[in-house]
This record gives structure tokens, sequence and C-alpha cells, in this order.
């Protein structure tokens, strides 16, 4: 036997004589503490239990905010997106409707200057220094446009290429030069002289940078050097249309060519 | 002055450029220079065909010229009974009465003689008392297209009166059902030449040789191509199976132009049939662009797009810039434009407009007027005849769909086809070989 053994065995009857000698208010006053302890236990949890119930509606509330937030958010993306599209397509039509008007105007101009030139061609002199107006005898620069196209349109290439040429001879500073020149530059293209509506084009985007006729001019410009197998002067100017013109149709083109060449 | 005769349709059909006027009147003795039929200003001229021998009843050689010229609209056919116009044909060795057929009104009095190798024509200038033109045609009643062989008699005549040839040798492809079927230009000959369903869109080669058309099935259209002279089709192998419709031939036949959709709209394609990737013509960046018609000289596109809202007519370079809008904005109306059809003499684009139904309109390409054509009935699909002049097009105006055909300058119009549900013309160009064979899908 070891010297812990026998100090265990001697230990064990004091404690359990203590344990008998504890009176029965001791033990009602133990049951009380715990019954106290309980009591403010349970306290504790029902506020608890209260603030977790009013954080949990707080959330659910910020949560039904946040939704509605959300969808208010999309229907105000969609309105956006319907809108934009609206535009895009009021856009559109205004670019067409202005390039219909613009042709409208022409043919009134033609029209007009076609009347005004009948009456006694003799001893009229000329009325506009600009050069724009129709000088004695001859036709305006409505009308040699308008003769021009007319020719084009009957494959009449050469008289066209005629009539612009007088257009541009005689009234150099008329706002309707580029539009000769892009004409003249058509009725070559018509008769497969490619080198010579090249120059054309080339000329109108030089002279003209800012006629809407430029991203056309360029776009065929750039089809031209394509099919010449200069691929990388071709690439330039598609790159040169979209940056110039990123809104244009031929803008668009010019990205799709791109995207054949890569 | 005005009841006067005289002399119109002056036809230099000398290419020379050099080449000065003959003094001869005789149309058939100056070489390059001919003079055209005698008759009054500004109106149509009179036309009697002589009985032929040998004729058979109802399908008679001269019932058919007759109806031809009629069809024509450029002359009017003078219908005189059996005994009457029996007795206009004058007895073997004497001349022919002149001042007796012009009293029935007639400029133009035509002679069809059988010969043992054909047929022979001749026309006379009533007014003058002269012979205008006669030809020897190798013509045999035997062949399978006697008929269509005939038809080019007829635009012949036309082409010695006016200086151009007539369209009644010509056909018209349509759908049918789902089946595409040809007609002879006078209603008559009708036959299917694909026996499966789903064919649309048919379109006829430059040359008349092929027609190209869609057809559906279950992987969506495919584009084929159909050889007439031999009924055998192929699919175009450029071109991938998909939503692809509205097929037409580039003016020179060696490239297909159509429509392809993709998820992001529509857009107007370009395959060439020798080698090469399709490309793209039009980039409409989420619209739908359609229903191409070139211009006689390739050179520009009328197409449908719905790039500014709703589907409006627009013309483009062969490129696909210069995108113009063609059709006028009227305020307030968005109006919705479909089937564009480029005449082929250039002037004029046909095409459909819904006024609560649809109508057939036309619209000048210098002056960009429109011009509606018909009102009677529901009128689409419209197609240019080779003469620029007669259109055909589905009415409903005899109370179900049926292909008819309109002379644009008087107005006049007549049904070609009697089956029903018949739509999607295309007017074939003057053909010159009219072998139609028939083949299974």
């Amino acid at each position: 036997m070891t010297k812990k053994s026998s100090f265990l065995f001697c230990a064990l009857p004091l404690a359990l004589a203590g344990c008998f000698f504890a009176t029965k208010s001791d033990f009602d006053n133990l049951q009380m503490q715990v019954i106290g302890a309980r009591a403010g236990s349970n306290a504790a949890d029902s506020v608890q239990r209260a603030y977790l119930v009013d954080m949990s509606r707080t959330v659910r509330s910020l949560s039904d905010s946040i939704n509605a937030l959300s969808k208010r958010v999309g229907a105000l993306r969609t309105a956006n997106e319907a809108d934009l599209a609206a535009m895009k397509e009021d856009i559109s039509q205004l670019q067409d409707l202005s390039g219909q008007s613009e042709r409208q105007l022409r043919d009134m101009r033609a029209a007009v200057e076609e009347k005004t030139s009948q009456p006694s061609q003799a001893d009229v002199a000329p009325r506009d220094s600009t050069g724009s107006s129709a000088p004695v005898g001859g036709p305006g620069p409505g009308q040699l446009l308008q003769a021009g196209r007319d020719q084009l349109l009957k494959g009449g290439n050469v008289a066209a290429r005629a009539a612009f040429s007088e257009l541009i001879a005689k009234y150099p500073k008329s706002d309707l030069v580029p539009e000769a020149m892009f004409g003249t530059a058509q009725a070559y293209a018509a008769e497969r002289n490619t080198d010579a509506a090249d120059a054309e084009y080339a000329k109108l985007i030089a002279r003209y940078p800012s006629s809407p006729r430029v991203p056309t001019a360029m776009y065929k410009r750039a089809l031209q050097l394509q099919a010449s197998k200069k691929t990388a002067d071709a690439k330039r100017l598609f790159q040169e249309i979209i940056k110039r013109f990123p809104r244009s149709d031929e803008a668009a083109l010019a990205d799709e060519r791109l995207q054949s060449i890569k | 002055m005005t009841m006067r005769a005289w002399s119109v349709s002056l036809v230099v059909i000398c290419a020379s450029a050099g080449a000065t006027i003959a003094r001869a009147q005789d149309t058939t003795t100056a070489p390059g220079v001919r003079l055209g039929l005698s008759y009054a200003a500004g109106t149509k001229p009179g036309v009697i065909v002589l009985p032929v021998q040998d004729d058979y009843g109802d399908d008679s050689l001269r019932i058919i010229v007759q109806r031809d010229l009629d069809y024509s609209d450029r002359m009017t056919v003078i219908a005189l009974d059996a005994g009457t116009v029996g007795s206009l044909e004058p007895p073997p060795g004497e001349k022919i009465n002149f001042p007796l057929v012009a009293k029935f009104g007639a400029a133009l009095l035509i002679r069809m003689t059988p010969t043992t190798q054909g047929l022979h024509v001749a026309a006379y200038d009533v007014a003058r008392g002269q012979l205008l033109q006669s030809e020897h045609f190798l013509f045999d009643r035997r062949d399978r297209d006697w008929r269509f062989a005939l038809h080019g008699v007829s635009d012949l005549i036309e082409q010695w009166v006016f200086g151009k040839r007539g369209i009644a040798q010509t056909r018209i492809a349509y759908v049918n059902n789902g089946e595409l079927k040809i007609v002879d230009s006078d209603g008559a000959e009708t036959r299917a030449i694909t026996t499966g369903r789903g064919a649309l869109s048919p379109a006829w080669s430059p040359n008349g040789g092929s027609v190209v058309f869609t057809v559906l099935g279950n992987a969506g259209t495919q584009v084929q191509e159909l050889d007439v002279r031999t009924g055998r089709t192929r699919r175009v192998s450029q071109i991938r199976a998909g939503l692809n419709i509205t097929p037409i031939y580039q003016p020179g036949g060696n490239a297909i132009l159509y429509a392809q959709g993709t998820g992001n709209g529509t857009d107007l394609v370009l395959a060439a049939l020798d080698s090469g990737p399709p490309k793209k013509i039009t980039i409409g960046r989420g619209t739908d662009n359609n229903s191409p018609s070139y211009s006689p000289d390739g050179r520009q596109i009328a197409f449908i797009s719905g790039r500014s809202g709703s589907p409006q007519l627009y013309i483009m370079d062969a490129d696909g810039s210069n995108i113009q809008l063609l059709t006028p904005y009227q305020a307030g109306v968005r109006s919705y434009r479909a089937g564009p059809d480029w005449s082929p003499d250039g002037r004029a684009i046909a095409y459909e407009q819904q006024m609560g139904n649809f109508q057939v309109f036309m619209i000048d390409v210098r002056d960009r007027v429109p011009k509606q054509l018909t009102s009677e009935g529901e009128n689409e699909d419209p197609s240019w005849a080779p003469d620029g002049r007669h259109i055909v097009f589905t009415s409903s105006r005899s109370g179900e769909k049926q292909l008819w055909i309109l002379d644009t300058e008087t107005g006049r119009a007549r049904q070609l086809t009697h089956s029903r549900g018949a739509r999607l013309a295309a007017w074939s160009p003057v053909l010159a070989n009219p072998e139609v064979g028939t083949y299974s899908q």
C-alpha cells in the first residue's frame, strides 16, 4: 500500500460526516437561489428574443426596401433602354428624312433655277458674286446637278460627267460642288474606270472633309484598296472611317470588313 | 392635223453612232434603219389577224397571236366574225384590199401562212398599203413547246411595229401551296417544277436558265437553285441552313444576294456562287433588312429596312454604302412597306404598302413620287415584266388569292392563274430556250 492510498482511506469518512450535519434551511436557500438564477436567465432570454424579433423585422423591412428599390431601378433601366431605342429610331429616321429633305430641296432649287433662268436671258447681270447662282443664260448649279443625276440614272455616264464638270467649273463656290464631285466619281465607277473614280473620291475627301458624302467616299476608296490587295492601307482607311464617323452606316460596314481582314 | 396619220416609232437599230437616218421608206430594204407603223398619235393601233389555213379551233395559231397582241396593251385587236374576216383574205394572185381593211379601223394586218418548214408571217401597214415586215419561222406544232415558240412570233411582230420586243415569250414562277410552279405569260401551260412543299420566294436568273428559291424545313430555310432546262436542283452550298430569305441573283448571275436572320436582326448577305465566303452588305444593328432587288445595271439595290422604325423602302449602292430612304415620310403615318422590285428599265420600283390592307405602288426613282396602282381587294408581291410596263402581283379581288397582271400605263388588269393560293410571283426575263423540266425535291 502506498502513502497516497492510506490518506484517501482516512479522509473519506470525515467528508461523509459533514454532509450528514447540513440543515434543511440550507437546502431551501440553495433551492431559492437556483430558482432566482433560473428566473433571471429567463428574463434575459425574453429580452434577447424581443431584440431578435425586432432585428428580424428591421432586416425584413430593409430587404423589402432593397427589393422595391431594385425593381424600381430595373423598371427605370428598361424604360431608359426603351427610350434609348426609341431615340435611336428617331435619330435614324431624322437622318433618313434629312437626307430626303436635302434631296427635295435640291430638286426644288433646280426647279426654281429653271424657272428663273427662262425669262429674258439677254440683259440680266449675275446676281451673286459667290458663284452659287446661275450666270446669264446658263443653267444653275441645281439644274446641272439634276441633269447629271438624270444622265447617271439613264447610264449616260459621259454626259453626266460633263454636267457635273460644268457645275464645278462655273460655280466653284456652290455648296453643290461636293455632290457634283461625288457624282463624277460615280460616273467613272459606272464606266469601270476605278482609278479615275478613286482619284475623284480622294479629291472630295481632301477638299470637303465635312461633306456628308465623305464616309461613303472613304469607304469606296477603302474597298478599292482592298481589291488592289493594298490591305494595310485599306485597313487604315476602314479604321479612320470608324474613328471619324462612328455613327455612319459606312462605319458599321468598315468594322465588318476589318473583321474579315483579320 | 390631229386626224392625220403620221409615222411614229422611228427606231434606229443600228448600233453605230455615226449612222444616219435612211432615205428609203421601205423598212425591209434599208439596212440599219426601220420606220414603224403608220397610225394616229396617242392611240393604240388596231390590228386584224387573218385566219390561218389548217388552224385548230380554240387553240389556233390565230387566237394565240391575237391574244398575245391584246395582252401587250399596245394594240387593239379588232374582233370580226369569221365571215367578215374571211372576206379580207384576197383570193390567190390578188392583192389585199387595204382601203377595206382600213374601214374596220385597222392600222396593221397580220397574215400567217403555214409552210412545209414552219410559218411565214407578214405584217402590213394598212395606211400605206404596203408590207411592213415579213419573216419565215421554223415552227413545228408537234414540238412540246410550240405554243411558246409562237409567243416568240407575237413578240417579234411587236418589235416590227414598235421597235421593242413583246413579253409573250416569258414565264412567271410562283408559289402555290408550298409548290413552285411556272406558267406562261398568257396563263397557259401551268406546271409544277418542285414536288416538295415549303418553297418560297422564287427569283429568276438574268438569263432565265435557273430559279433560286428558299425551302422551309426543320433546319430553317435553305437556299436552292433549280436549273429550269434540266429540272435539276441543288442546294447553294455557300449558304448554310438558317433563316435565309428572299434570295435573288446578282445581275451578272454569279452571286446570290439574300437576307440572313440572326439573333441580332436580319441583314443582306452576298454569296458568290464560285468562291469566297458570303459577305454582309448591310449592318442593321439589330434591325431587319430584307427583300433586295437590284437595279438593272447592278449598281444599286432597293431593299426594305426597319432601321428607322417601321419597314420602309431604301436604296443603296451595291457595296452597301450610300443608303437613302426612298419612300417619303408622311407625318403621323408609319405605313408598312414591303416587296420591292426594280423595273427592268431602271425608272421605277414597285412595292406594296399597308394602308389598312396592302396595295401595290410604284415610285419613280428620279422624282421619288409614289403612285398607287391598285385599290380593289388586297394586292401584294409585285414583279415587273421585262417590258418595264406590266406587273404581276397577288390579288384577292376575285375573292381568293390569285395572280393578276396589270398594265401600269392603262390600268388594265387580267387574271393569270385560277388555282387557289397562288402568290409570290416572279416574272422571267425574255426566255431564249423555253425548255422546262420537272424534278423531285
